[in-house]
C-alpha cells in the first residue's frame, strides 16, 4: 500500500508548527501506524534529520502512552482502540492520512506529536485514591461487593488514562477522564470514606489545570479506547452537588 | 493535598455552574409552555387573549415570577457567556481536521453557543416589538383593557417578521432539544432504564416548541384572524 502521511512538526513548545507530508510505498497492510512511523524515522534518522516525536509504551492497547489525532479523530478510526492497535489495513491505499497531536491549552505540546498530559496526573494526585493502613493484606471476601457495582466500577477502572475524551470533546474538557477515576473508586466500599472530598479536590484541580466545560456532547464517550460511558459523568455531577451541598467538606 | 475545598470555590467549579445552567434552563423551558399556552388563547379572537392579558399583567403573582424569570435569564446569560469563554480558551488552536459524532447533540453542528446567542437578541427585540410595542385600548365588557391583540395581529401580518420569528423559533428548538435532556445529565438523572424516555422528552419537547409557537404566526398570516 501506499500513502501520504501529514504529520504536525513542531520543534518545542514555544515554536510554531507546520504540518510535513512524507510520502510512503510498499508498505503492508498489517503495519501498524506507529511501526510505520517507525520507519518513518529510520529514514530520517539515517538521513541525519530530526526524527518525529510521539508518545508510545506498551503498544497493546493498555499503558494509555499514545495519542495522535488521525484524520480528526483521536486514536483513529474503529471503536474502542488506541493508536498504537491501529494497522494500515483501516486506511485507503492511497489515502492522504493526517496525523495531528491532541489539541488542548491543558495538554501543551512538547513536540511534535508529543503532549504534556502532566495535568491528569496532577488531578489522580489530588484525590484518585484510597488512603489505607499498612500491614496485613486483607482477607479478600471480608468486604462484599456487590455484582453489579463492581462490574460498573471496573467498567470506570478501564480507563488508562490517555486523554483521547480531552482531545475528542469540542470543550477540551476532561470530564470523562475524571467521572472514570471518581465512579471507579466511589462504586467501592473502600472508596467510601474519601468519597465526598475526592470528587470535590479533584473537579477542582481538573478546573484550575484550564480544561474546557462538559456540553454534553459523547464525543469523549465515542473516541474511548475502553468504551467508557458518559453515564459515568452524570455519576460525577451528581456526587459533586451532594457532596458540595451535604458533605461539610470544607476548607 | 486535599485540605482548601473552599465553599467560595465550589460555587464557582465547572460543574456548579453548569448546574445552574441546566436549573435555570429548565425553568425557562417551563415558561415557554406557560407562554404557547397563553400564545395558544389567540386563536380564541381578540376578546379571550385581551381579557387574558390584562389578567396576566394585573396579577401580582404573576407579576413577581416575572422578575424572578429575568433573574433566571440573566444568569442562564451571563453563565453561558462565561461558559463559552472558557470553553474557548481550553483549547486555542484549532485542529486542521475534525470529525465528530455528535450522539449526544443530533444537531452539533449547530451548539448551544449558537443559537444561545441567538435566542438571546431575539428574546429582547420580541419584548420590545410587544410587550413594549405598540399601544392600543379597547373597552371590553365596561373594562378598558391594552389590545394586545392588535398588536399581535399586526406585528406578523409582515412576512419578513414572521420570518424572522421562524428563524427565532428553529434556534430555539435545537437549543431545547440538546438542552434539555442535557439538564437531567448535568444534575446526574441518569439511568439506563430511563435515558431513552428523557432523550425522547427532549425531541417532543422541540417540536411542541417548533410547531407551536410557530404555526401561530402562520396562521395570521394566512388570513384565518
Ligand atoms: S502504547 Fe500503550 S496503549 Fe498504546
Amino acid at each position: 500500500m501506499r500513502f501520504t502521511l501529514r504529520i504536525w512538526r513542531q520543534a518545542q513548545q514555544e515554536t510554531t508548527g507546520r504540518f510535513v507530508d512524507f510520502a510512503v510505498e510498499d508498505i503492508p497492510a498489517e503495519m501498524s501506524l506507529l511501526e510505520l512511523l517507525d520507519s518513518i524515522n529510520r529514514g530520517l534518522i539515517l538521513e541525519s534529520a530530526d526524527p518525529v516525536a510521539f508518545d508510545h509504551d506498551c503498544r497493546e492497547g493498555i499503558c494509555g502512552m499514545c495519542s495522535l489525532v488521525i484524520n480528526g479523530r483521536p486514536h483513529g478510526p474503529g471503536a474502542g482502540t488506541t493508536t498504537c492497535q491501529l494497522y494500515m489495513r483501516s486506511f485507503a491505499d492511497g489515502e492522504t492520512i493526517v496525523v495531528e497531536p491532541f489539541r488542548a491549552d491543558a495538554f501543551p505540546v512538547v513536540k511534535d506529536l508529543i503532549v504534556d498530559r502532566s495535568a491528569f496526573d496532577r488531578i489522580i494526585a489530588a484525590g484518585g485514591y484510597v488512603t489505607v493502613t499498612t500491614g496485613q493484606t486483607p482477607e479478600a471476601n471480608d468486604i462484599l461487593v456487590a455484582k453489579e457495582n463492581a462490574e460498573e466500577a471496573m467498567d470506570a477502572a478501564a480507563c488508562i488514562g490517555c486523554g483521547a475524551c480531552v482531545a475528542a470533546c469540542k470543550n477540551a474538557s476532561a470530564m470523562l477522564f475524571v467521572a472514570a477515576k471518581v465512579s471507579h473508586l466511589s462504586l467501592l466500599p473502600q472508596g467510601q470514606p474519601e468519597k465526598s472530598r475526592r470528587v470535590l479536590t479533584m473537579v477542582r484541580e481538573m478546573d484550575q489545570s484550564g480544561f474546557g466545560n462538559c456540553s454534553n456532547e459523547a464525543e469523549c464517550e465515542a473516541v474511548c479506547p475502553k468504551e467508557i460511558s458518559i453515564g459515568h459523568i452524570a455519576r460525577m455531577n451528581r456526587q459533586y452537588l451532594f457532596a458540595m451541598l451535604l458533605s461539610g467538606e470544607r476548607s | 493535598m486535599s485540605e482548601a475545598t473552599s465553599e467560595l470555590y465550589s460555587w464557582r467549579a465547572s460543574i456548579i455552574k453548569k448546574q445552574l445552567m441546566a436549573l435555570t434552563g429548565l425553568m425557562m423551558c417551563g415558561f415557554l409552555l406557560v407562554h404557547l399556552a397563553g400564545n395558544l388563547l389567540l386563536l380564541k379572537g381578540s376578546d379571550v387573549f385581551n381579557q387574558f392579558a390584562y389578567l396576566m399583567v394585573n396579577n401580582p403573582i404573576i407579576i413577581g415570577l416575572e422578575w424572578l424569570l429575568l433573574l433566571v435569564f440573566l444568569m442562564h446569560t451571563t453563565i453561558g457567556f462565561r461558559l463559552i469563554l472558557e470553553n474557548q480558551r481550553a483549547r486555542t488552536k484549532a485542529y486542521a481536521v475534525r470529525s465528530t459524532v455528535a450522539r449526544g447533540s443530533k444537531f452539533a453542528f449547530i451548539s448551544m453557543s449558537v443559537t444561545g446567542p441567538l435566542m438571546m437578541v431575539f428574546i429582547i427585540v420580541h419584548l420590545f416589538d410587544l410587550k413594549f410595542g405598540s399601544e392600543y385600548l379597547v373597552v371590553q365588557s365596561d373594562l378598558e383593557v391594552r389590545d394586545l391583540y392588535r398588536t399581535v395581529v399586526e406585528f406578523y401580518s409582515s412576512e419578513v417578521n414572521v420570518a424572522i420569528y421562524i428563524a427565532a423559533m428553529c434556534a430555539t428548538a435545537l437549543h431545547v432539544q440538546h438542552g434539555f435532556w442535557s439538564a437531567f445529565q448535568t444534575f446526574g438523572l441518569s439511568h439506563a432504564r430511563y435515558n431513552r424516555l428523557v432523550e425522547l422528552s427532549s425531541d417532543v419537547f422541540a417540536l411542541v416548541i417548533l410547531i407551536g409557537f410557530g404555526m401561530i404566526p402562520i396562521y395570521f398570516l394566512l388570513g384565518y384572524s
